[in-house]
């Protein structure tokens, strides 16, 4: 065990060690879980109780909070860093950036990344990255205001928003991540497609790695399109050129189509992972294999390419020619097919399964179940007429919120409940975990579906409440008080997921290797794994992940790297005998 | 490159190695990048009524043809560098690689000439999308074949001795990889800056 | 309290509506379904001791008929979206009847014509945040923006569309019934976007001919007096 040697701050700063990058990666993003929760509860105070300051608003300089209240400009600061926070300092940093690390090596058998030191140095821009995104909080006229979409020429022109650097700050920090993002890409495709283990062949690899192997070519086709935006934004920005100022022959709609044609792909990196992970999770405790595993690998494949050329569902009231939207329309509709394909899959693998209620198996079926609520709601925005009304309205932000929250964050939620005791060593605590889900659950659905109400409504999004200004939106008010109220429980949930992890990190209770009883590569290392995995052996793999319950076995488990014979299909049931391994 | 420091093979032998298919990966990250910024050129071109914008002058056709036959030139020096590297050929290898990087110096010089040209003739960085998307463009271009004529420089000069340790004899194939790619960008650019 | 789809006023709120049903019922179908399995399997196959989890890796016939079933649907829903978003963007029916918008931050600027039947002439009548119609014809808005991007958005017309700077964009509608309405701005566009708040009045046609004559006459006077600031604006 020669790595208790290596000093601190190699060992876990900079580290070159996988498990421990994708750690830092998890911490650093929970942290942002927080802050961009956090912001997320100042948004929702100010839609609900716009009369009454907010609770310890006083605290805040009276420039930015007069009083305690939240104004017009700040209101828009505050979702615009909520959804920026969200989604590039948390979701994908977690997903990518802490599982893709964390799981790549582990469940294809190698023992690290095919480029260590890139790796690191991918945490290593990504964080300074975030933390550029952070510091737009204390400059001068504040945070960035447009909306995580940055449309121009509101975010080109200082004047148009009254934010000067942070706005700047916040093209600079994307630019940063993205280029983290890409180290990390290139990292993962060619560790998967060169360093799996022998025997590990690609339709044998977990629908996580297949996931992370997708998203990350995602990542890295989308990302660079999105940095040549960011730059072209950024001199219209500071030097003054007019790629989208009309005045000076540029035009405005080319954002747009360059911004989606990033931030569509970008929203499946955001939940592919998820995907994965839940798939993974559901066949654990069902105790059966995933259903349709490969019809599972090509739909992951399906909807990858397809989200390519969906981009223009976003602008179908942008003033794009109509016909167009036609087209976008079309091929927004068939991408929903190949979500089709994974949801009756996922419920075939819990048909007739064995079903454990562990605390990562409840976190993976709330995903099911509020994915296909986010799901079908997209549906209604595909159509053109029907997105005619509910675009830019709460229809939409509910959407938002079942396929992020509802969707990749509960994803998050059973991946990290379900790997916790291979990073740490250690369980989380079952019962506060269920208590968690629960509250999670409800409290989630009560926030969020109400929001699609509002949206029927015409209830506009990204609105600064004003009693004073539009009269249907006092009608509907009731239901944000509502919604206020259901969120900050909601957010108050999240406290004991929190210290449930806080707390376990020290004193859950220690496990050995496979805690779960599950398959795939991960759980023949120790826990926590060791530099390297496995110790100078490297398993060699016999047979795909998902071998449980097969028939003759007395274990309802069967791990890849247990030697003997292939396991044939599914009728034969003399396969082998245990006695082997 | 690094080496894997693993005294286990992982799988065995994979067919292309990890540098190749990385530095590939990287490339189309790069391919992507420049396929942004061209796409928006060509929204902003054929979005707008005149091109050139008016009072604009067109753009040297004849000094971006000498440039493109120079890039062109280099990435076949760097070729056949790589094929002597490949025979074990030493000398020539040092020699490919020095003539590949002075034509990509000769490259930059011509295009630093296109712009000093234009700008003479009054094409501004800013006043037309017109201006701004060629210097853009060529400047990212540039950008990127001047990284590539450093490191060429860089790896020539330490080519010294009479053989090429591994791990230079990668790096070496790794950089001819990013010097035609950065090649073939050119062709692109010439092709819809100039052709169209 | 509001929590549904609005009374629709425009000629195309109901093929709107209808399509939002429809979409409704075939997603609530599969939301019930789906979700119903869902709960089932969790209550059936949770664990029993003594029983063993089904060993199968999966059934092609079910894949083929999963994807088939709801890509059928699916591409339904397009068609008849297709048709629904044709009716309403396809064509401008014919009307002499124009309005232009000119969106800025945080305003909207209404403009008729005046009494040349032209726009952009000193004698247009221009109104701000205040915009009136005709019942029972088609009228044709043409919206503009001066700086950054809006959106006219009136929920009971079932109308929105984004004001983009350095476009005109063309948008019809026909009111059903009169009244009042909001004008809203639906695209960020600013610290202000909470409040590029609008009224709109539906009128009998003969009482706009005559608001609009009126108006016209208005800005006619004050355009006949010596002053040399004429264009500002006209009555309100
Ligand atoms: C994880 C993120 C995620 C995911 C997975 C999706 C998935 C989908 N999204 Fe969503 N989307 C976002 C994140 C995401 N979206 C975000 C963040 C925005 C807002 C951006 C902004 O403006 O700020 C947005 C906005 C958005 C719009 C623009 C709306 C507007 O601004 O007007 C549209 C329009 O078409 C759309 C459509 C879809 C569709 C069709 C899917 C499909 O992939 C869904 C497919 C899934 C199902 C359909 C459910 C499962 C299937 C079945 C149960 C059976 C079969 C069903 C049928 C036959 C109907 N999304
Ligand atoms: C992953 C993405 C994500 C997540 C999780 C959330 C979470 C929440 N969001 Fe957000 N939201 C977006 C993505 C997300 N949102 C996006 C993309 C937009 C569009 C923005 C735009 O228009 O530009 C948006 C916009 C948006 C709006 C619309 C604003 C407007 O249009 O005016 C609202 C309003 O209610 C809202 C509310 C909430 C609430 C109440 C939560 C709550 O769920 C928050 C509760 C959560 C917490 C409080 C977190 C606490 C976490 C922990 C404590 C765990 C920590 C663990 C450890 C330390 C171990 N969001
Ligand atoms: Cu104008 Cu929002
Ligand atoms: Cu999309």
């Amino acid at each position: 065990m020669s790595e208790h040697k290596i000093p601190f701050i190699r060992r876990y700063i900079f580290s070159t060690d996988h498990k421990i990058i994708g750690i830092q990666f998890l911490f650093v993003s929970l942290f942002f879980m927080v802050v961009g929760g956090l912001l997320a509860l100042m948004v929702r105070w100010q839609l609900g109780y716009p009369d009454r300051p907010m609770p310890l608003g006083t605290l805040f300089p009276e420039e930015i909070m007069p009083e305690g209240y939240i104004g017009p400009e700040l209101y828009n600061q505050l979702f615009t860093m909520h959804a920026s926070v969200m989604i590039f300092l948390v979701i994908i940093p977690i997903l990518a950036g802490a599982f893709g690390n964390f799981l790549i090596p582990l469940m294809i058998g190698a023992r690290d990344m095919a480029y260590p030191k890139l790796n690191m140095l991918s945490f290593w821009v990504s964080f300074p990255g975030g933390l550029v995104m952070a510091a737009s909080f204390f400059v001068e006229n504040g945070p960035a205001a447009t909306g995580w979409t940055a449309y121009p020429p509101l975010s080109a022109v200082p004047d148009y928003t009254g934010v000067t650097l942070g706005q700047t700050l916040w093209i600079v920090s994307v630019i940063i991540l993205g280029t983290g993002s890409i180290m990390g890409a290139v990292n993962y495709i060619t560790t998967i497609i060169n360093m799996r283990a022998p025997g590990m062949r690609f339709f044998r690899m977990p629908l996580t790695i297949w996931a992370l192997f997708i998203t990350a070519i995602l990542q890295l086709m989308a990302t660079p399109v999105l940095a040549a935006a960011l730059g072209m934004l950024l001199f219209d920005r500071t030097l003054g050129t007019n790629f989208f100022a009309p005045s000076g022959g540029g035009q405005v709609l080319l954002w747009q189509h360059i911004f989606w044609f990033y931030s569509h792909p970008a929203v499946y990196i955001m939940i592919l992972p998820s995907m994965g992970f839940v798939s993974d999770v559901l066949a654990t405790f069902a105790r059966k294999p995933v259903f349709g595993y490969k019809a599972m690998v090509y739909s992951l494949m399906g909807i990858a390419g397809l989200g390519f050329i969906v981009w223009g569902h976003h602008m179908f009231q942008s003033g794009m020619n109509p016909a167009l939207g036609t087209a976008f329309m079309m091929s927004t509709m068939v991408i929903a097919v190949p979500s089709a394909i994974k949801t009756f899959n996922w419920l075939g693998t819990l048909w007739r399964g064995s079903i454990h209620f562990t605390t990562p198996m409840l976190n993976g079926m709330a995903f099911v179940s509020t994915f296909i609520i986010g799901g079908l709601s997209g549906v209604f925005m595909a159509s053109t007429p029907v997105d005619i009304y509910i675009h830019d309205t709460y229809y939409i932000v509910a959407h938002i919120h079942y396929v992020l929250f509802g969707g990749s964050l509960f994803g998050v939620f059973a991946a990290i409940t379900y790997w916790f005791p291979k990073m740490f060593g250690r369980m989380m605590s079952e019962t506060w975990g269920k208590v968690h889900f629960v509250l999670t659950f409800v409290f989630f659905n009560l926030t969020f579906f109400p929001m699609h109400l509002l949206g029927m409504g015409g209830h506009m999004r990204r609105i600064y409440y004003d009693p004073n200004q539009y009269l249907f939106l006092k009608d509907m008010q009731p239901w944000n008080v509502f919604i206020t109220n259901a969120a900050l429980v909601l957010g108050a949930s999240q406290a004991i997921f929190a210290l449930n992890f806080i707390i376990s990190l020290f004193a859950g209770r220690k496990v050995d290797r496979n805690p779960w009883n599950a398959n795939s590569l991960e759980w023949s290392a120790s826990s926590p794994a060791p530099h390297g995995n496995w110790g100078d052996r490297t398993p060699t793999v016999y047979r795909g992940p998902y071998e449980y319950s097969v028939p003759g076995l007395a274990e309802d488990f069967l791990p890849q790297d247990r030697p003997g014979e292939e396991v044939p299909a599914p009728p034969r049931t003399d396969v082998l005998s245990p006695a082997k391994a | 490159m690094t080496r894997t420091r693993n005294p286990v093979p992982q799988t065995p032998s994979p067919p292309v190695p990890n540098y190749t298919i990385a530095t590939l990966i990287f490339l189309v990250a790069g391919a992507m990048f420049f396929a942004g910024l061209i796409g928006a050129y060509l929204v902003l071109r054929y979005g707008s009524g005149t091109w050139p914008a008016p009072g604009m002058p067109p753009l040297p056709v004849g000094l971006a043809s000498a440039s493109t036959a120079l890039i062109a030139l280099s990435s076949v020096a760097l070729l056949r560098a790589v094929r002597a590297m490949r025979t074990l050929d030493a000398v020539t290898l040092r020699r490919g690689l020095f003539a590949s990087a002075a034509l990509g110096t000769a490259f930059l010089a011509v295009q630093a000439a296109q712009w000093s040209r234009l700008l003479d003739l009054g094409l501004g960085f800013r006043a037309t999308t017109y201006g701004t998307t060629f210097y853009v463009l060529t400047g990212a271009h540039a950008a990127h074949a001047i990284s590539g004529v450093v490191w060429l420089v860089l790896i020539a000069a330490r080519q010294r001795e009479l053989w090429v340790p591994d791990r230079r004899s990668r790096a070496i194939e790794v950089c001819a990889l990013y010097w035609h790619f950065v090649g073939l960008v050119w062709i692109g650019m010439f092709v819809v800056l100039y052709l169209l | 309290m509001r929590s549904w789809l609005p009374e629709g006023v425009s000629t195309y709120s109901s093929t709107i509506d209808n399509m939002f049903y429809l979409i409704l019922v075939v997603t609530g179908v599969l939301f019930v379904l789906t979700e119903a399995l869902l709960f089932l399997f969790a209550f059936l196959y949770r664990r029993r001791a003594g029983r063993r989890a089904t060993y199968t890796h999966g059934n092609n016939t079910l894949e083929v008929i999963w994807t088939i079933v709801p890509a059928i649907m699916l591409v339904i829903l397009g068609i008849a979206s297709r048709n629904a978003w044709n009716e309403i963007k396809g064509s401008v029916p014919d009307t002499d009847e124009v309005v232009t918008i000119t969106a800025s931050q945080f305003n909207w600027e209404v403009r008729y014509p005046g009494s040349d039947g032209s726009f952009d002439t000193p004698d247009d009548v221009i109104t701000n945040n205040e915009m009136r119609l005709p019942v029972g014809v088609p009228v044709r808005i043409r919206l503009r923006s001066e700086d950054v991007i809006h959106s006219f958005f009136v929920p009971q017309f079932r109308l929105k569309q984004d004001a983009v700077p350095g476009l005109t964009i063309e948008v019809w509608v026909e009111a059903t019934r009169t009244g009042e309405f909001e004008i809203a701005c639906a695209e960020l566009c600013g610290f202000g976007h909470y409040s590029m708040r609008g009224v709109l009045t539906v009128m009998e046609q003969g009482e706009y001919r005559s608001w609009i004559e009126e108006a016209q006459a208005g800005v006619a006077a004050t355009l006949a007096e010596p002053a040399p600031t004429a264009a500002a604006g006209g009555p309100a």
